[in-house]
């Protein structure tokens, strides 16, 4: 089963990172790639913090979820280039 | 914390720290890493993972050279991927003064055995047709390659711990205990632990673990801010430099990362916040050079920090006013391609008293002897884009 759509990551993935140890989102992300893609884990990061609460034993509000960095939604990068007569 | 103890305590879960770690636990040394965050968090995971021998210092030459053999093997070492693509370095020439001094590095560079090519418009364009005309030619190595930084984390880091070694996450190192002038502890926010070497690896706030002693490590920290945008199918094989403009690179992947150079002079400070202006910047001149980037989206961006040293060269080995205080920091965004080598320098300092590479044109004392001079390599040419 898909749990991180954008990076097509898989369930089994997951729980396997899950059990070498890693323990937040954000480990589990750089371990598998889950979060890394076009929706940066606004999908997959709650599904990922309970699979480690259930799997690890901790509450969920102990999983430590990933950073959130700009943008919000993705940009097209030429919304960024200064057109001039250079 | 129950009171510890280990023969090695090293400050910083970052590249040096790691691979320091793995080494020494490999050779049997009880080593203990003591981290303020987590794994890689710092510019040891932020950077695009570029692994090149153009364009380096000529006392680090050598050193590259022998990181680069360890890196071929390092998969296989690590037993895991770390996804090594060897698709050689392009570091462009904006004009012909910057074709000429490339032309001087590799010919410096040719009796190393480095393989370096000097390439016109053209022959850049041949290669790779996503490069726009606004370049001049290009420095082409084709056998530096790429590697993703978390791969090479996790993987020292399961090593490491295979061979016992032990980390402390989340703990913050506060005070080192001296005996005279002899390391005998480090202190922690979460209590204290006894060692008589201390390997200081804590990136661009190594300097801080300095003064607990009294030793003045002169660092500059500066924003390294990355572009990430969504994967199209791959146009830009080799790892793109661009000088005083922008590194950038698309994995096999399919992404592409964007990031800016910046260097004392520019932005300092510890600012991870993404600066709008850098972004403007970095993003015109980018696609002026690759004009068929235009229209991805970007995902992510992030910012690390960089630690410049006077010289743009890191700083390694002893200290002399402190013993059992040993320096591997000041990478000065160099850092991730020497990974390997500096583990096996500092396992080899530390073990056996001598390292088996020259390692003293990067001892501390150079900057108190005054004969610290700019490197000549690619972080300080600066060239106008516009």
């Amino acid at each position: 089963m898909i749990v991180c759509r954008c990076e097509e990551i898989t369930e089994e993935e997951i729980l396997k990172a899950i059990a070498e140890g890693c323990d937040s989102v954000t480990w589990v992300k750089r371990k598998t790639r889950a979060g890394m893609g076009l929706c940066q884990g606004r999908t997959c990061g709650r599904l990922v913090a309970r699979m480690i609460a259930q799997e690890t034993g901790q509450d969920i509000s102990q999983v430590l979820p990933d950073t959130h960095r700009p943008p919000v939604r993705p940009i097209p990068l030429d919304i960024l280039e200064e057109k001039g007569e250079k | 914390m129950t009171s510890l103890r280990a023969d090695v305590v090293i400050v910083g879960a970052g590249m040096s720290g790691l691979s320091s770690a793995y080494e020494l636990a490999k050779a049997g040394v009880d080593v203990l890493v003591v981290e303020r965050g987590f794994l890689t968090m710092e510019q040891s995971g932020r950077n695009p993972g570029g692994i090149r021998q153009i364009g380096r210092d000529i006392d680090e030459l050598p050193l590259m050279i022998a990181a680069m053999q360890r890196w071929h093997g390092l998969e296989e070492e690590l037993g895991c991927s770390i996804e090594l693509e060897k698709d050689g370095y392009l570091w462009v020439a904006l004009n012909e003064d910057e074709l000429e001094l490339q032309r001087g590095l590799a010919e410096r560079d040719a009796p190393y055995g480095i393989e370096e090519f000097i390439l016109g418009r053209d022959e850049v364009r041949e290669m790779a047709p996503a490069i726009s005309d606004f370049i001049y030619g290009a420095l082409y190595c084709p056998t530096d390659v790429i590697a993703n930084p978390l791969l090479v984390a996790k993987g020292y880091f399961d090593r490491a711990r295979r061979y016992g070694a032990r980390f402390l996450f989340n703990t913050e190192v506060v005070d080192l205990r001296l005996d005279g002038d002899r390391v005998r502890g480090v202190v922690t926010d979460q209590g204290e632990i006894t060692t008589d070497v201390v390997i200081n690896a804590a990136g661009p706030w190594s300097d801080r673990i300095g003064r607990m002693v009294g030793i003045d490590i002169p660092l500059t920290p500066c924003p390294n801010q990355f572009i990430l945008t969504e994967p199209m199918p791959p146009i830009l094989p080799p790892f793109l430099l661009i000088s005083s403009i922008a590194v950038c690179r698309q994995p096999a992947r399919g992404h592409v990362y964007i990031g800016n150079t910046n260097a004392p002079g520019g932005i300092s400070g510890y600012s991870k916040a993404t600066d709008y202006g850098e972004m403007v910047r970095t993003t015109t001149n980018i696609l002026k050079i690759v004009p068929a980037f235009r229209g991805l989206n970007i995902i992510r961006t992030w910012v690390g920090t960089i630690d410049f040293t006077p010289d743009d060269n890191f700083i390694f080995g002893h200290v002399e006013q402190v013993e059992g205080l040993l320096l591997a920091c000041g990478f000065s965004g160099h850092g991730f391609a020497l990974t390997p080598i500096i583990g096996q320098l500092m396992c080899e300092l530390i073990v056996e008293g001598e390292t088996s590479l020259p390692v003293d044109a990067f001892r501390l004392s150079r900057f108190e002897e005054g004969i610290v001079e700019k490197a000549t390599h690619f972080a300080h040419q600066h060239v106008d884009a516009t």
